[in-house]
C-alpha cells in the first residue's frame, strides 16, 4: 500500500495480472479486494479466505501470506475455513468491457444494416436506404420503378444482387433507356475517331454522379479533364487556346450568294434605291430577335423582296418545243381522229414543210428518253408518239416519262390538259399553236413552237423541282440539261443565282442547291449564342464589332462553282482577341464547354413529359 | 506533441496522400473513376489500424517494437482522414448510410485524436504527483487510507471522549473518501479536491481541541495523500477508457466500410 | 578542492593510468598530483601490480594515456544526482535494470501483459518500484553482476544463462522453496501461485495446494526480438539498461 515504505518488499504489494479477464467485485465498491480473487470463469473466489489442508489428521489453515498468514482460530472441525464472507460479483476487466462493446457494435452494424435491408418491405426491399438526393433533373422519373430504372440489380434476388457485385455495371445502359447520342454512348464524345487505338470506353457516371443532392451540378466537365485527352495543350482560352480557323465562324460559303460588300457599299449606296435600301444595315435583314447559334436572315419576302421581286418573271423554263422534221410524222388520219378536222388537213397532199426550224430543247430530251437532239430521223418517232401521247391522254405520258427523275406531279404542276392537248393538235397538223389572247402572267403557257413554264414567285415549287432534278443529276439527266437547268443567267436556273449549288461529295456526280439558310457546317461539339451577346458589349457595339467586311475579299468567286469548301468569306476572320478581350481570366467565364459540347447530337429518346402531359389532358 | 519517431511515418504518410492523391486527380482527369483508388486505399489503410489492436494478441511474435506501430498507427490515422476527405470529396455526404459511416469514422478519428492528447498529456501531470500508483490497486488503496481514517476517528472519540471528529467524519469527510472525486478537476489540472479538503473538509478543525486537532491534522494528511491517489485515478481511468469508445467504434467503422464496398460495387461499379 | 563523481567503472575502464604514466615520463617532477580516488561499490577484486613492474614492461610500449580529468568537468550535476541516488539504492549491480520514463509511460500495462503472454499467463514483474524524478526502477529482475540469489537454491534452479548471461530460473526444477526470493535484495523475484494461461490455478494433485514458483524476469530468455515488455511498450517509455547507461540522457530517444 501507498503508506508502507516497504511496499515493494516481494510479499508485501499484489501481484496484479492485467491479463485476468475479472477483477474482485468489492473494487467496484471502492474497498480492498480479497487476497484470492475470482476464478478464471469470473465467479467470486474469496467466499471463504483459505481452502484448509488435511495434513497427519488434522486442519490446517493454509491463508496466504498477503492475507494475514494463518489465523488465529483455524479451520472448522469439518475442514471449512472459519472465515466465510458473502460473495462479490467479479467485474470483468476493463479489456473484458471493451471486448464486449466491441461485439455490441458488430452487432449493431449487422442490425443496421439488416434493418437497411428488410426495411423496405416491398419489392424494393432497400428502398429505405437513402443515398441521397438525385439532381433537379433526375428528381421524378424514378418514380414508377424506383431504384431499378438505373441499378438493375436492385429487388431482384439475393444471389443477383450479390453477382452484381462482381459483374461490370449497367448504369450507361439504363442511362440510354432515356437519353441517345448521335453516336455510341460509351466512346468520348459519342465519336468513332480515327486514330487508331487507345480510345477507352467512357460510362456516364464517370462524369455524371448522381445522389448528390438536389441542387448538385451533374454535368461538369473541367478544362484540365478536357485538356488531359486532347494532344494540344493550353492553359487556358484567353492565354493560348489555338487560333480560329480561317475565315472563322465560315467554314464554308454561305448558301445565299449575298455579297455584303458590294451591298453595302455599292448598291445600298446608289442614290437610285435610295428608298429602297435598308437604313438599318445588318439588322433589316438578320432577326436578332431569333438570335441563337445563327441570327436568321428575314425570310426573302421581308429582306431581298424589296429589291429582287421581280427576278422571277423572266426566268422561263423551256419543257417542250417542237423540232423541224424532214418528213411528216404524224399519221394525218390519227391526228383527225383525235383533234378533229382543221383547215390544214386538207393540203395534206402537199409536200411536206416543217413548220419549226427548232431543236429540241435539253428537257425535251428528258420527256423523249433520248440522248441526241440533233438526229431528226432518231427524235422524230419519240416526238411523235409522245405528242399523241400527249393529245389523247392529257399529261399522263409527261408524267410517266418523268417519274424517273422525281416527283412528276411537282415538276408538272399546273399543267392543264387542255393546254397540252391544245397544243399537241396544233403541232401534230404542223401549225403553230395560237396562244389565248388573254396575257400570260406565269404558270405553264405555250407560245407558237414551244411549252414554257414562267415561276410566279420565290420558292416556286415547280422551279424547284427542275432545279432540283438537275442538281440530282440522275441517270438520263445529261450535262445539258445541268448546264441549262443550272444555268444561273438564264431560264429556271436562275434560282442558283442565288442559291448556291453545292457538291458535298467530289465522287459523286450528285448535286445540292442551298435552299435553306442557316447553319451549314456541322460543328457538332461548337456551341455558341448570339443573344447573350447582343446589347451587351458595350455603348456602340455593332454586329460588325465582331464581324468586320472584308471588303477585298472575292466573294463571288465562290459560287462559280460547285465546291463550297473553296470559298473566301465577305468577313474577315473572327480572331481569338474578339472574344479574349471579355472572356478572360477575371472577366468573362472561359471555361472549354462554354462553347465545346462534349456530347455529339444530345437529345432525349422519348417525350418526358408525355406522361405528365395523359394525366393532365385526360 | 507529435513524437520524433513518428516522423518518418508522417512523411510516408504525407508522400503516400500525395501519391495517391495525384493518381486519384489523374485518373478523374481521364474520366475515370477516382473514387475506387482512393476507397481501396482507405480500406486498406483501415484495415492495417485496425491491425494495430490485434497485435497485442500476437506479442510473442516479433512483429517490431510497438512504439512504431503506434507511430504508424497515428500516422496513418491522420493519412485516413484526408484521404476520406478525397474519397468523399466533401465534409458531409449526402445518403443515409453514408453519412452514419461518416458519423462514425467521425467519430473515430476524433476518438483517436482525442486519446492521443490524452496519453501525450496526462502521464507528466501523474508524475507530478510524487507517487505512482498501479490502476488496479487504486480502489484498494482507496479502502486502506479510508480504513485509516475511520481508525483515526474512533480513535480520536476514544481517547478524548468527544464526537466532533466523528461528526465531521460522517457528515462530511465521508463523502470524500468513499470513493475517488474531483475527477474533472483532475483531469483539467485543476485543484477543486484541494479546495475542498482546505475549506468544507478541514472547517471542523477550527472548533477542535489540541488532541482532536493532532488526530484531525493526520486526517487531513491522508486526505491530501488520497487527492493524489484520485488524480491517479483520474487521469489512469481516462487514459484507459477513452479505448472503450475508440476501439468498438473502428470496428463498427470497419464493417459498415466494407458492406459500403459491397452497395457501390452492386450499385455503381 | 572540489570534488566530482565519475562515471561508475566496470571491467574494462581503467582510472588513474594518466597520473602513472605522467609520473614515469617526467621524473623531474617529485610531487605528481593524483586527481581521482576510487570507492568500491560492491564486491571488488584486488590484484596488486607493482608499479616499477608497469614502469619497466608497460609504460615504453604504450602510447600516452588520455586523462580523464576534462571528462569529469563536462558532467551535468544533475546525473551525479540521480547516480547518488542509484547507488543509494544499490542498483550498481544492475546489468538490465528495467527503467521506466513516467513522463511517457500513459499506465497502459501492455508491458506486463505482453510479459504474461510469453511467460505462460504469469508476469515477471510488478511494475512499481522506486522512482528518482520521472523515472521509475521497476521490480523487475535487473541480471545483477553478482547475483546473491543464486546462493543457495537447493536444487540449483536459478542459474545463469551461459548464452547471455541472464539470471534464469528452471522452472520444471524449482519447487518454490523461497531461498532466492528471501536473498534477493531487490525484491525482484516473488513467489507466485503458478496459473496456466487460462487464468485457473494449478495445483498439486495430491495436497491441492497451489504450485508456488519463484517468479522473475528472465529477459525473455530464447525469444526472438528481445524482451517483450520493451517491444510491447508503445510509447518508448520502457528500456532494460546497464546501470552505468542510467541517465537520462540515455532514456531519452
Amino acid at each position: 500500500m501507498i503508506t508502507d515504505s516497504d511496499r515493494f518488499k516481494q510479499d508485501k504489494s499484489p501481484y496484479e495480472r492485467p491479463n485476468f479477464p475479472y477483477r474482485c467485485g468489492r473494487i467496484g465498491l471502492w474497498s480492498k479486494p480479497c487476497g484470492r480473487g475470482p476464478s478464471s470463469e469470473g465467479s467470486c473466489g474469496g467466499v471463504s479466505e483459505c481452502r484448509p489442508f488435511f495434513d497427519n489428521g488434522r486442519w490446517a489453515c493454509r491463508r496466504s501470506a498477503r492475507s494475514g498468514g494463518p489465523c488465529e482460530e483455524g479451520p472448522r472441525p469439518d475442514g471449512s475455513c472459519c472465515h466465510q464472507h458473502p460473495p462479490c460479483k467479479p467485474m470483468p476487466s476493463l479489456r473484458g468491457y471493451r471486448a464486449r462493446l466491441t461485439f455490441l457494435a458488430v452487432g449493431l452494424v449487422i442490425a443496421m444494416i439488416g434493418a437497411f435491408w428488410f426495411g423496405g418491405g416491398d419489392a424494393g426491399a432497400i428502398s429505405s436506404m437513402d443515398p441521397g438526393a438525385l439532381s433537379g433533373g433526375h428528381q421524378n422519373f424514378t418514380a414508377e420503378e424506383g431504384c431499378a430504372t438505373c441499378h438493375k440489380p436492385h429487388g431482384g434476388d439475393a444471389g443477383g444482387w450479390l453477382q452484381a457485385s462482381w459483374l461490370p455495371g449497367s448504369l450507361s445502359s439504363a442511362c440510354e433507356s432515356c437519353h441517345a447520342f448521335g453516336g455510341p454512348a460509351t466512346t468520348p464524345h459519342n465519336e468513332q475517331f480515327k486514330t487508331a487505338g487507345g480510345q477507352k470506353t467512357t460510362e456516364c457516371t464517370m462524369c455524371h454522379t448522381e445522389h448528390k443532392g438536389m441542387d448538385a451540378k451533374i454535368t461538369n466537365i473541367s478544362d484540365s479533364q478536357c485538356s488531359a485527352c486532347h494532344e494540344k495543350q493550353f492553359k487556358s482560352f484567353s492565354q493560348d487556346h489555338p487560333s480560329f480557323s480561317k475565315d472563322f465562324p465560315s467554314r464554308r460559303r454561305t448558301a445565299i450568294a449575298f455579297d455584303h460588300t458590294s451591298h453595302f457599299s455599292k448598291h445600298f449606296e446608289d442614290q437610285r434605291y435610295a428608298e429602297r435600301a435598308p437604313k438599318e444595315r445588318c439588322i433589316a435583314c438578320h432577326n436578332v430577335g431569333k438570335a441563337a447559334r445563327n441570327v436568321p436572315v428575314r425570310p426573302f419576302e421581308q429582306s431581298c423582296a424589296r429589291c429582287h421581286e421581280d427576278l422571277f418573271a423572266k426566268r422561263e423554263l423551256v419543257l417542250f418545243a417542237l423540232p423541224e422534221f424532214e418528213e411528216n410524222p404524224f399519221d394525218a388520219v390519227a391526228v383527225g381522229e383525235a383533234c378533229g378536222p382543221t383547215p390544214e388537213a386538207a393540203d395534206s397532199t402537199e409536200e411536206y414543210e416543217s413548220v419549226s426550224t427548232e431543236t429540241l430543247p435539253p428537257t425535251a430530251l428528258l420527256l423523249l428518253g433520248i440522248e441526241d437532239g440533233e438526229d431528226a430521223e432518231a427524235y422524230s418517232e419519240p416526238v411523235r408518239d409522245l405528242i399523241m401521247g400527249a393529245i389523247e391522254n392529257g399529261h399522263e405520258p409527261l408524267i410517266e416519262a418523268l417519274d424517273k427523275y422525281g416527283d412528276a406531279k411537282t415538276l408538272l404542276s399546273g399543267l392543264s390538259p387542255e393546254l397540252i392537248r391544245g397544243v399537241g393538235c396544233a403541232w401534230a397538223s404542223n401549225i403553230e399553236y395560237e396562244a389565248p389572247a388573254d396575257a400570260v402572267s406565269g404558270g405553264w403557257f405555250a407560245d407558237e413552237l414551244s411549252l414554257r413554264y414562267r415561276p410566279t414567285r420565290h420558292s416556286d415549287p415547280v422551279a424547284k423541282a427542275w432545279t432540283n432534278l438537275a442538281a440530282a443529276g440522275g441517270e438520263g439527266v445529261t450535262d445539258d440539261v445541268r448546264d441549262t437547268l443550272l444555268s444561273r443567267s438564264e431560264g429556271p436556273g436562275g434560282c442558283t443565282k442565288c442559291h448556291s449549288v453545292s457538291q458535298n461529295d467530289s465522287e459523286s456526280k450528285e448535286l445540292r442547291v442551298e435552299w435553306s439558310l442557316g447553319a451549314q457546317s456541322k460543328q457538332r461539339h461548337l456551341n455558341y449564342s448570339h443573344a447573350p451577346h447582343l446589347n451587351l458589349l458595350g455603348p456602340g457595339a455593332t454586329c460588325e464589332t465582331c464581324h468586320k467586311v472584308n471588303e477585298k475579299a472575292d466573294y463571288a468567286a465562290a459560287f462559280k462553282h460547285w465546291n463550297p469548301l473553296d470559298f473566301e468569306s465577305n468577313f474577315k476572320s473572327i480572331e481569338n482577341g474578339t472574344c479574349t478581350a471579355c472572356h478572360a481570366k477575371g472577366q468573362v467565364r472561359q471555361e472549354c464547354t462554354l462553347c465545346h459540347e462534349y456530347h455529339n447530337g444530345n437529345k432525349f429518346k422519348r417525350r418526358m413529359t408525355s406522361a405528365h402531359a395523359k394525366d393532365s389532358g385526360s | 506533441m507529435i513524437r520524433r519517431s513518428a516522423l518518418p511515418f508522417i512523411v510516408i504518410g504525407i508522400a503516400t496522400f500525395a501519391v495517391v492523391a495525384w493518381y486519384a486527380r489523374f485518373t478523374w482527369l481521364e474520366l475515370g473513376n477516382p473514387s475506387i483508388v482512393t476507397g481501396y486505399t482507405l480500406l486498406v489503410l483501415m484495415l492495417m489500424l485496425g491491425f494495430f489492436n490485434i497485435r497485442k494478441r500476437l506479442s510473442m511474435v516479433p512483429v517490431g517494437r510497438t512504439s512504431l506501430l503506434l507511430a504508424f498507427h497515428v500516422a496513418a490515422g491522420l493519412l485516413a482522414i484526408a484521404l476520406f476527405w478525397l474519397h468523399t470529396g466533401t465534409l458531409w455526404p449526402t445518403g443515409s448510410y453514408e453519412r452514419i459511416l461518416a458519423v462514425l469514422f467521425y467519430l473515430v478519428s476524433l476518438t483517436g485524436i482525442l486519446g492521443y492528447i490524452i496519453l501525450r498529456s496526462l502521464p507528466r501531470r501523474l508524475t507530478q504527483t510524487g507517487i505512482e500508483v498501479v490502476y488496479e490497486r487504486i480502489p484498494a488503496e482507496l479502502g486502506e487510507i479510508r480504513e485509516k481514517v475511520e481508525a483515526l476517528t474512533l480513535e480520536c472519540t476514544e481517547k478524548t471522549g468527544s464526537d466532533t471528529v466523528a461528526q465531521h467524519y460522517i457528515g462530511t469527510l465521508n463523502w470524500f473518501f468513499r470513493r475517488p472525486r474531483f475527477g474533472l478537476s483532475h483531469l483539467v489540472g485543476g485543484d477543486a479536491a484541494g479546495h475542498w479538503l482546505r475549506g468544507p473538509g478541514g472547517a471542523a478543525r477550527r472548533y477542535l481541541n489540541d488532541v482532536e486537532k493532532e488526530y484531525f491534522d493526520q486526517i487531513l494528511e491522508l486526505g491530501t495523500l488520497k487527492i493524489l491517489v484520485d488524480r491517479h485515478y483520474a487521469c489512469q481511468d481516462l487514459m484507459k477508457k477513452w479505448l472503450l469508445v475508440h476501439v468498438p467504434l473502428s470496428m463498427a467503422v470497419i464493417l459498415v466500410s466494407i458492406w459500403h464496398l459491397l452497395l457501390v460495387n452492386v450499385y455503381a461499379i | 578542492m572540489a570534488s566530482a563523481r565519475l562515471p561508475n567503472l566496470g571491467a574494462g575502464n581503467y582510472f588513474g593510468l594518466g597520473e602513472l604514466y605522467a609520473a614515469w615520463k617526467n621524473p623531474e617532477i617529485q610531487e605528481m598530483a593524483l586527481h581521482t580516488s576510487l570507492s568500491a561499490l560492491g564486491y571488488v577484486d584486488i590484484l596488486r601490480v607493482p608499479a616499477p613492474i608497469l614502469e619497466e614492461h608497460v609504460f615504453p610500449f604504450m602510447e600516452t594515456p588520455t586523462s580523464t580529468t576534462m571528462e569529469i568537468a563536462g558532467t551535468p550535476v544533475a546525473d551525479d544526482a540521480l547516480m547518488e541516488w542509484a547507488v543509494e539504492e544499490r542498483f550498481v549491480n544492475a546489468t538490465r535494470v528495467m527503467v521506466i520514463d513516467l513522463d511517457r509511460c500513459v499506465r497502459c500495462d501492455d508491458c506486463v501483459r505482453a510479459c504474461a503472454s510469453t511467460h505462460g499467463g504469469n508476469p515477471r514483474f510488478r511494475r512499481h518500484g522506486r522512482t528518482f524524478d520521472s523515472m521509475m526502477v521497476a521490480n523487475a529482475c535487473m541480471h545483477c553482476a553478482d547475483p546473491v540469489c543464486m546462493i543457495g537454491c537447493p536444487t540449483g534452479a536459478i542459474h545463469r544463462s551461459v548464452e547471455h548471461g541472464t539470471v534464469i530460473i528452471n522452472d520444471i526444477t524449482c519447487i518454490g522453496c523461497a531461498t532466492c526470493a528471501n536473498s534477493c535484495p531487490y525484491n525482484n523475484i516473488s513467489m507466485v501461485a503458478i496459473r496456466n494461461p487460462d487464468g485457473a490455478t494449478i495445483t498439486d494433485p495430491d495436497s491441492g495446494k497451489p504450485i508456488f514458483k519463484a517468479t522473475k524476469c528472465d529477459f525473455c530468455d530464447g525469444q526472438p526480438g528481445g524482451p517483450a515488455c520493451v517491444r510491447a511498450c508503445p510509447h518508448d517509455a520502457l528500456k532494460r539498461v546497464h546501470f552505468q547507461e542510467l541517465n537520462p540522457a540515455g532514456m531519452a530517444t
